[in-house]
């Protein structure tokens, strides 16, 4: 069944490469089954030389005891040996060719390459980006962890994959459930791909920013490094400060530490203001900070008369650490603020992506992204709440920088008036390193956070991280409610897209359909919504407008009973349909009818009666008259087939295989002994005319049969439109006469009945008397089996054609009616069944859910219309708006400046809602107040 | 049919004329006019003009022939239309208009068609002119010989094993008629089919026909002058009186077996199916007869029987035989059940009894190619392919033995029809067994021939009309004085009669440059056998099976004076011709 492109899981899934795995498979099966013209032509062979065996086995020992015909069979037996090997081995090793092909495309559809491939593919995604993001916080290792238990599954899909197509082409063809549970595991192969592309994506991204343990650990390693570096070559030069007296490189170091307070005094003020220099005044204060550095380095490389390798060192060990600070504040301002900053302006750009892309998935029919769209308003509100909580936090380890820093310049400057203050020396100089350390890490507080602030680094992360947030919250509410919804809407448009076949039938089809009553036998069926929309589709495409939706649920009544599967029996309808049953459920009732009846009750037997009886009713003449032959179709193939029939199956292709041979005879109108009789005769019995007669003589078995049991006005019509003279006659009665003269005919063996010179007219009495073949006279048998034997057959098969023809159909099949009704024994294999069926059951019960929420089946649709109607009208806009929006929210035109972050797209969430509030869809989520979405803020 | 031996002499002044039913419209290229084409005049042609009348008919040829020798009295060349109908009578009886008017058996030899008249000029060596017309044609049986045909092109011919091909449903039409008529598929019944195609015409195919120019008609009326119908009084299948012009009406089919003398029963030996198809293209309408006729086991003829009519008038009737060969002259020896219930005798054959003083000339002998050793039945019947091997079991008799001396003699006869149990009434059931009955009828038909006695006989005319088909009956001492031809003759004491079949009858009428007129029948006949005068066999019928089982002394020809002689020297082998009488002595 081709892929509905309405359906949410529709045919453009950006994430999938090129063709599904089952497509593929699906071709590699088409071609193993592509008989080559050799293969062909070796078939033709065997299949002749078969008959002329069969021929001469049928003939016993007439034909022995003729040369030329056993010259005849010679060569036939002799192609049989030479042809069958030939086409088996050929055949088996087609099939294990091909199989090995399936076998490579399983794996080349598991290899790591490819995987890696659509992995990276879906990483471009913006929503998978998004999701990347969003884990970018979560630990490295988890992260890694979850990415190799997935590699993980995948393997264990591999091998079940490979074990699947071990057995997928067998000597019937391609398996349909394998191929299903491949097209599963393919599913399930990409849902795990889509699982690990955020996963990987936000591995990426943590390694760029070098968030990995062993980015982390070099990054660290280099810091030391140059700060040690840095260190002794100032230590051991002094630099160009090294000159100065002691009390100058104090006067020095009091000015620096004055500017750097200015500096940073500048920077807030700036920061506060929004200014946009705010690199520039960062480095001035780092130039400043720099500065008062070298002073300080000055001081302890030996000016003043103060040198001495300890108290340098005690100075060295301040600044070092001064330093450290120093330099984890460039770090976060140069490098961690300005690459948190581009996250940001990507966070808010895939925001609106995010939003496309929902919008987009919600115009293709998927409810929670419907849903989701009305939520990004409010996602943005918190968002936008979050954002000035966090600029709170950054203000105030900006004030608390600030205030060290002026702690800090305060201790040195004590230091520098020890006098005045009264303290030791040394007591001072513990004093000056506490200030130049406050100082210093003051200084880089200040500077992180005013640039933090300035930026905008942790109110936008703060924002994104509150939108993916609220969207989430939004997400998990809705998630029960939309995917029941989701169930019923795939169900209307799967359905809808049945009827899109259905021609000016399909209105009153989907009113039917689309019900509460329709849904509630499907939850009592135990079907999924799925399964009723493909089930549909297959019953459109194959049964055109003889499908109705009972046909579905019937087919489900047999599957529950052990007829074979839904599809099979849809399948069975389809070929009874298209062998002209009007109403292909009945058919195959009536079929069953006779069926069950004999014991044939196997999927491989009734397969097989389905398809043989729907090639007699097919071939019937009544067929042309719109009659339903297939109950009489059934009953003359199975005529010869009992309850202690040993093997039905075999008995049935036999059946089947003799039919025609049986309708040649039957409707014999050849220019022949055999024939001319059988059409004087109907002339004789009937009183119809020349060519009446001989009309009426062409008229298969099953279609007078089939007549028989209609009105005298619908009789009576077919009749004349199969050019019998119906003028002034009893269309019963005729039929009665033309049913018996059929049955002389078929006695008469085109001819060996008159070669075999027997009783007619008893046998005759005999079948219609009901009697079996056992019960007749042994001369009669033994004639009978002649007659049958020069035709090919032997005497129980012609006879049972013979009964066959007086096999009354009972049109309401009450057995195969019965049989079509959902099993609810206590039988194991009932019980097994439910269990089978309880998840289909579940979704066609949340898909009820779904549609009485929205006030029944019926109005749910219209409302489901209107909520999608909502998101039409806001599509043009929304494609207009939505080429730059995402740009514009990553604040393109303004450098990276998100705080001026205002989305058109916005618009469209306030259209949707409303169009959900009309529709009751926006109802859903909040029926119960725990579900209720996080007010705006 | 008492023999009259006691006249020595007769004395016979022999009568003849031609009517001729002398159509006017001569029918011209423009086409022949609905209204006048069969408008005629009676013609009287008596022996003032007719020189000379000769008639033909033989068994083997449906068709007659007859040749008028006209004086000059006229131009007959173009008095006389030609395809025009006539009747010639023959008699020893004086022509009165009692026989001008309404037809006698005593005198109808032949109802014919004049072919053509034809004028002779012969001036001789003396200067004299001689002129003379003659007027040939053939008897009624050329409607037989007239072509049946279906133009294929709007017949359609494709596939002809359909009943429901264009061809076969018309033909059925035309042979059963479109309502409920079905078919019985005996032999007899086929042909009644086939006699009614005549005058019947496919329907359909005259439409269509008309609209592209082609002939559309399958089937032809043939029509016979109203005068003459008159004249005649056929008498139908049914007894009546039939005066319709057409012959269809008038043909009366004769089949079964003789089961009495001159008294056929509705034996149903074979059935079988008209093939529409075999009717399709050009046939002539005997062909397709033969065709359905099972020749295996019937004759075909055609003859006019005189017959006495409900009214109780003997009137003429235009009879097709099919009748199973009447040749069982030993019904004496027995033959299976099966057999019997097909064999007709010989002796139940209407006969016509030869008086002896009528007699002017004998000859007859015995032919050894007459004799086959070998018969054989090809069965053409589709339906019985599938037990062909077994049939074919059934289908050949021969003498092996016989080969060695004779030769491989073979009589092969193919037929469409096949053999059912006669006894059953409407019994189409094939009977394999009765294929061996068949086969059985055919060697005493044919392994025989060559010891029956076949020739010529020549009377001074007959009153009498003696049909092909028939037998005559004349004295065995015509043939020989002491009728010694078999053992049976040699130890009979009572006359001994030849029994003979007739195979061609020729009738000469002759009027002399004196005037005075002679009459003559010549009578072809086969397969003569001794009988006594209940036409009883004597003997074994035919020559004894042992030439030596008659005695030398009883071949002597008693009436002969070359004698043999009476073998006192040597009875075992006769001096012959006796020397001593040879010489007088």
């Amino acid at each position: 069944m081709a892929k509905d492109p309405n359906s949410s899981d529709n045919g453009n899934n950006p994430n999938e490469i090129g063709s599904s795995l089952t497509d593929r498979v699906s071709e590699i099966g088409q071609a193993a089954y592509r008989v080559p013209a050799e293969e062909r032509e070796l078939r033709r062979k065997a299949k002749e030389a078969r008959r002329g065996v069969n021929v001469y086995e049928n003939l016993g020992d007439v034909a022995r005891q003729y040369e030329p015909i056993q010259k005849f069979h010679k060569q036939n037996v002799n192609t049989l040996s030479r042809t069958e090997p030939r086409i088996r081995i050929g055949a088996e090793a087609r099939l294990e060719r091909y199989t090995q092909q399936a076998q490579n495309e399983v794996n080349r559809a598991f290899d790591d390459t490819r995987i890696n491939g659509m992995v990276n593919e879906m990483s471009k995604d913006q929503g998978v980006q998004a999701m990347a993001q969003g884990m970018v916080g979560t630990p490295y290792g988890s992260l890694a962890s979850r990415s190799a238990a997935i590699r993980g599954e995948m393997n264990s899909l591999r091998g079940r994959a490979s074990e699947v197509t071990e057995g997928l082409l067998s000597k019937r063809g391609v398996d349909p459930q394998r191929m299903s549970e491949l097209g599963l595991i393919d599913r399930q192969l990409q849902d795990k791909a889509r699982e690990m592309a955020p996963i990987n994506s936000a591995m990426r991204l943590q390694r760029q920013l070098g968030m990995d343990p062993e980015s982390r650990m070099s990054a660290l390693a280099a810091k030391g490094q140059a700060a040690a570096t840095l260190l002794g070559q100032s230590n051991e030069s002094g630099g160009r400060l090294k000159n100065l007296s002691m009390g100058q490189l104090q006067e020095l170091e009091a000015n620096q530490a004055k500017k750097l307070v200015d500096a940073l005094k500048e920077l807030e003020d700036a920061a506060k203001k929004g200014a946009t220099n705010l690199d520039d005044l960062q480095k001035k204060a780092e130039k400043t900070a720099e500065n008062l550095g070298k002073t300080q380095d000055a001081m302890a490389g030996g000016g003043g008369g103060r040198g001495g390798r300890d108290s340098f060192m005690a100075y060295a060990n301040i600044a070092q650490a001064g330093f450290g600070a120093a330099a984890g504040a460039v770090q976060q301002i140069g490098v961690n603020q300005r690459l948190a900053q581009a996250q940001n302006a990507t966070g808010y750009a895939s925001f609106e992506n995010q939003k496309y892309q929902t919008y987009k998935s919600a115009a293709s029919g998927d409810i929670a992204s419907l849903m989701l769209l009305s939520q990004f308003s409010g996602a943005e509100g918190f968002g936008a709440s979050l954002k000035g909580a966090a600029n709170t936090a950054v203000s105030a380890q900006l004030a608390g920088g600030m205030v060290q820093t002026a702690a800090g310049v305060v201790d040195i400057a004590s230091t520098l008036n020890a006098g005045e203050n009264a303290l030791s020396t040394s007591a001072a100089q513990a004093n000056r390193e506490k200030g130049i350390i406050n100082t210093m890490e003051g200084v880089a507080t200040t500077a992180v956070a005013g640039s933090d602030l300035a930026r905008g680094v942790s109110g936008g992360q703060a924002d994104i991280a509150a939108r993916q947030a609220r969207l989430e919250v939004g997400r998990a509410i809705n998630a029960v409610g939309a995917e029941q919804m989701q169930g019923f809407r795939d169900f209307g448009v799967g359905m809808g897209s049945a009827a899109i076949g259905m021609g000016g039938a399909g209105e009153n089809f989907l009113r039917r359909s689309i019900s509460d009553s329709t849904m509630t036998r499907m939850t009592a069926a135990r079907m999924s919504p799925e399964q009723m929309a493909q089930m549909a589709q297959m019953g459109v495409a194959n049964m055109g407008s003889t499908f109705n939706e009972s046909q579905i649920f019937a087919a489900r009544g047999l599957e529950s009973r052990g007829l074979g599967t839904m599809q099979e029996n849809m399948q069975r309808m389809s070929a009874l349909a298209g062998a002209g049953a009007n109403n292909p459920q009945t058919a195959l009732a009536g079929v069953l009818e006779v069926a069950l009846g004999k014991g044939l009750d196997s999927s491989k037997a009734l397969n097989a009666v389905a398809d043989h009886t729907a090639q007699m009713a097919a071939t019937s003449s009544g067929r042309a008259l719109g009659i339903d032959t297939t109950s009489a179709a059934a009953s003359l193939l199975m005529a010869g087939i009992g309850k202690d029939t040993p093997n039905k199956e075999a008995a049935l292709e036999r059946a089947a295989s003799i039919q025609d041979r049986i309708q040649s005879i039957g409707t014999n109108t050849d220019v022949s002994y055999a024939g001319m009789v059988a059409t004087a005769r109907i002339r004789g019995t009937t009183g119809l005319g020349g060519v009446s007669s001989i009309l009426a003589q062409g008229i298969d078995t099953q279609t007078l049969m089939s007549l028989q049991g209609m009105s005298p006005d619908k009789q009576r019509d077919a009749l004349t439109k199969s050019g019998v003279d119906m003028r002034g006659r009893d269309s019963g009665k005729l039929l009665s006469a033309l049913i018996e003269d059929r049955q002389m005919t078929l006695l008469e063996g085109k001819g060996s009945g008159f070669a075999v010179n027997y009783d007619k007219g008893s046998v005759l009495k005999a079948a219609r008397a009901g009697k079996s073949f056992d019960e007749l006279p042994e001369d009669q048998r033994l004639a009978l089996s002649q007659v049958a034997g020069l035709q090919g057959m032997k005497g129980p098969e012609l006879f049972a054609a013979v009964t066959g023809a007086t096999q009354k159909t009972n049109p309401n099949a009450p057995a195969g009616t019965a049989a079509m009704t959902i099993a609810t024994d206590n039988s194991m294999r009932t019980q097994l069944d439910k269990m089978r069926t309880m998840g289909f059951e579940q979704l066609s019960t949340a898909a009820q859910t779904a549609a009485q929420n929205l006030g029944g089946a019926s109005a749910a649709i219209g409302k489901l219309t209107v909520a999608f109607e909502g998101l039409e009208k806001a599509m043009p806009n929304m494609e207009k708006s939505a080429t730059t929006a995402a740009g514009r929210a990553a604040g393109g035109e303004k450098g990276l400046n998100v705080d001026g972050f205002n989305i058109a797209i916005g618009k469209l969430d306030k259209v949707l809602q409303k169009a959900l509030d009309r529709s009751g869809m926006g109802s859903i989520s909040t029926d119960s107040k725990s579900k209720s979405l996080p007010p705006h803020q | 049919m008492a023999l009259n031996q006691s006249n020595n002499y007769k004395i016979t002044t022999p009568h003849a004329a031609v009517i001729v039913w002398n159509y006017d419209d001569r029918i011209g290229a423009e086409g022949a006019n609905i209204g006048t084409i069969n408008n005629v005049n009676r013609r009287i042609l008596s022996t003032v003009s007719c020189v000379s009348i000769q008639t033909t008919k033989s068994k083997g040829n449906p068709v007659g022939s007859f040749q008028v020798v006209l004086a000059p009295t006229r131009d007959w060349v173009s008095e006389i239309t030609a395809g025009s109908w006539c009747t010639i009578l023959m008699s020893h009886l004086p022509i009165t208009p009692a026989q001008l008017k309404n037809a006698d058996a005593r005198f109808v030899k032949m109802i014919g068609k004049v072919e053509g008249v034809k004028l002779d000029v012969v001036v001789d060596d003396d200067g004299a002119r001689h002129s003379r017309y003659v007027m040939s044609g053939s008897d009624w049986g050329h409607i037989f010989n007239n072509v049946l045909y279906i133009d294929n092109l709007i017949a359609a011919s494709s596939d002809p094993t359909n009943q429901g091909n264009t061809v076969a449903i018309l033909l059925q039409k035309a042979l059963f008629g479109d309502g409920n008529s079905p078919q019985s598929f005996k032999v007899a019944d086929n042909l009644v089919s086939l006699l009614g195609i005549f005058g019947a015409s496919t329907e359909g195919l005259t439409k269509p026909g008309d609209a592209i120019q082609r002939l559309g008609k399958a089937v032809y009326d043939f029509n016979i002058p109203t005068e003459m119908a008159q004249y005649f009084n056929f008498i139908d299948a049914d007894g009546n009186i039939n005066q319709s012009i057409k012959i269809s009406d008038l043909l009366t089919l004769q089949v079964g077996r003789l089961s009495a003398y001159d008294d056929y029963d509705d034996t149903d030996e074979a059935y079988g199916f008209i093939d529409p198809f075999s009717l399709q293209g050009t046939n002539t309408f005997w062909q397709i007869l033969m065709d359905n006729s099972n020749p295996a086991l019937n004759e075909m003829y055609n003859e006019i029987e005189w017959e006495q009519g409900n009214n109780g008038k003997i009137g003429p009737s235009l009879t097709l035989f099919n009748r199973i060969k009447p040749f069982s002259y030993r019904t004496d020896l027995p033959m299976s059940a099966e057999t019997t219930k097909l064999r007709s005798a010989f002796n139940n054959i209407k006969t016509h009894v030869i008086d002896n003083v009528m007699v002017t000339a004998v000859s007859v002998g015995t032919n050894w190619r007459d004799k086959y050793n070998f018969v054989e039945i090809r069965p053409q019947f589709q339906d019985f392919n599938i037990i062909a091997n077994w049939t074919a079991q059934k289908t050949q008799g021969f003498d092996e033995v016989a080969f060695n001396r004779e030769g491989f003699r073979p009589l092969i006869v193919g037929t469409k029809q096949f053999p059912v149990d006669p006894s059953k009434k409407n019994n189409g059931t094939f009977d394999p067994d009765y294929l061996t009955a068949w086969i059985a009828l055919l060697k005493e038909w044919y392994f025989d021939t060559h010891k029956l006695l076949n020739g010529t006989l020549t009377i001074k005319g007959t009153t009498e009309y003696i049909a092909v088909g028939n037998n005559i009956l004349f004295e065995a001492g015509l043939v020989n004085p002491t009728a010694n031809l078999n053992n049976g003759a040699v130890n009979s004491k009572s006359t001994t009669y030849v029994l003979a079949h007739v195979e061609n009858v020729e009738h000469t009428f002759t009027v002399q440059n004196d005037d005075t007129r002679t009459f003559v029948t010549v009578i072809q006949f086969v397969r003569g056998v001794l009988v006594n005068q209940s036409r009883n066999i004597v003997g074994s019928g035919s020559l004894d099976e042992l030439a030596s089982t008659i005695q030398d002394e009883s071949l002597i020809n008693t009436v002969n004076t070359l004698g043999t002689s009476d073998g006192i020297n040597d009875p075992n082998h006769p001096i012959d011709p006796d020397q001593e009488k040879l010489r007088g002595r």
